[in-house]
């Protein structure tokens, strides 16, 4: 199984929701869709991850550059991520501790103040 | 066939990307048959597995080795070991980073470099050895 990313927007984010599994194959996908919609103006993204069935090191690692990525512009990321499966990777890798981590897309969008207006950009990974 | 024969799995797989799925699929089968691990334990297997074997076929992606990456999973009770074996070209497994705090600027700019810290977080026990020749690292899961 590969990874699937859908985008869709919940102004003032967008959301890329992210299913399959995110390793070494995968993540090249995320990481294209997250410069995509970047370069398209989003500076408030939602990651939901609630549909991914597996992740290692290197989805981690995509997820980080996508941080990275937002924040170099004065963005942000949330994280929506219910599942204990899947959390517990980021926790062993500390990274609980700087990504905003949410059971909802509606718990993610609430939680913080509204990051500037973002762009609507097609996504096909 | 012995009894050790019959609780062990042997795959080899070419080295790409698109392969590290189907011994994640192959190595969590054999740790959910009779008597199995915990449900949580083949969860932690599963990563542990896909970080090794990536890092195998991505010493040899490195070299340019083009020979198969081994993956040998036994069980034993409730106990499953798996050895991932390349024929890259190594690396010095005792200069192995340390993971610096997840609000370091040195973190951040790393988007790599975490699966050995996965694997020594998941693995009962976690055994590398690295020569010019190749690696061969060896994890250990129990169930409680």
């Amino acid at each position: 199984m590969s990874v699937t990313i859908r985008c869709s927007e919940q102004p003032p984010w967008t959301v890329l929701s992210v299913g399959g599994e995110l390793d070494v194959a995968g993540a090249p996908d995320l990481r294209q869709a997250v410069v995509k919609t970047v370069a398209g103006g989003c500076r408030g993204l939602i990651l939901d991850i609630s549909e991914l069935d597996f992740i290692d090191s290197f989805g981690i690692g995509a997820v980080v550059a996508a941080l990275k990525r937002l924040r170099q512009r004065g963005g942000e990321l949330a994280l929506v991520c219910p599942s204990p499966r899947i959390r517990r990777v980021f926790e062993i890798c500390d990274l609980d501790r700087i990504i905003a981590i949410h059971d909802t897309i509606a718990g993610a969008a609430g939680s913080r103040p509204a990051p500037a207006a973002a762009a609507s950009v097609p996504v096909t990974p | 066939m012995n009894g050790a024969a019959r609780n062990t799995v042997e795959i080899e797989i070419p080295p790409r990307p698109d392969y590290v799925s189907l011994v994640r699929v192959v190595v969590a089968a054999a740790a959910e048959l009779e008597p199995s691990l915990d449900a949580p334990r083949v969860d932690d297997l599963r990563v542990a597995v896909s970080e090794a074997t990536t890092n195998a076929i991505q010493a040899h992606i490195r070299s340019g080795c083009t020979r198969p990456v081994q993956v040998s999973c036994r069980r034993s009770g409730r106990r499953v070991s798996v050895v991932v074996r390349d024929q890259g070209g190594g690396f010095d497994a005792d200069a192995l980073l340390e993971t610096s705090p997840p609000e370091s600027p040195v973190r951040l700019g790393r988007e790599s470099g975490m699966g050995i810290s996965i694997i020594r977080a998941l693995a009962d026990e976690f055994h590398i050895r690295s020569s010019p020749r190749g690696t061969e690292a060896c994890l250990i899961l129990d169930s409680p």
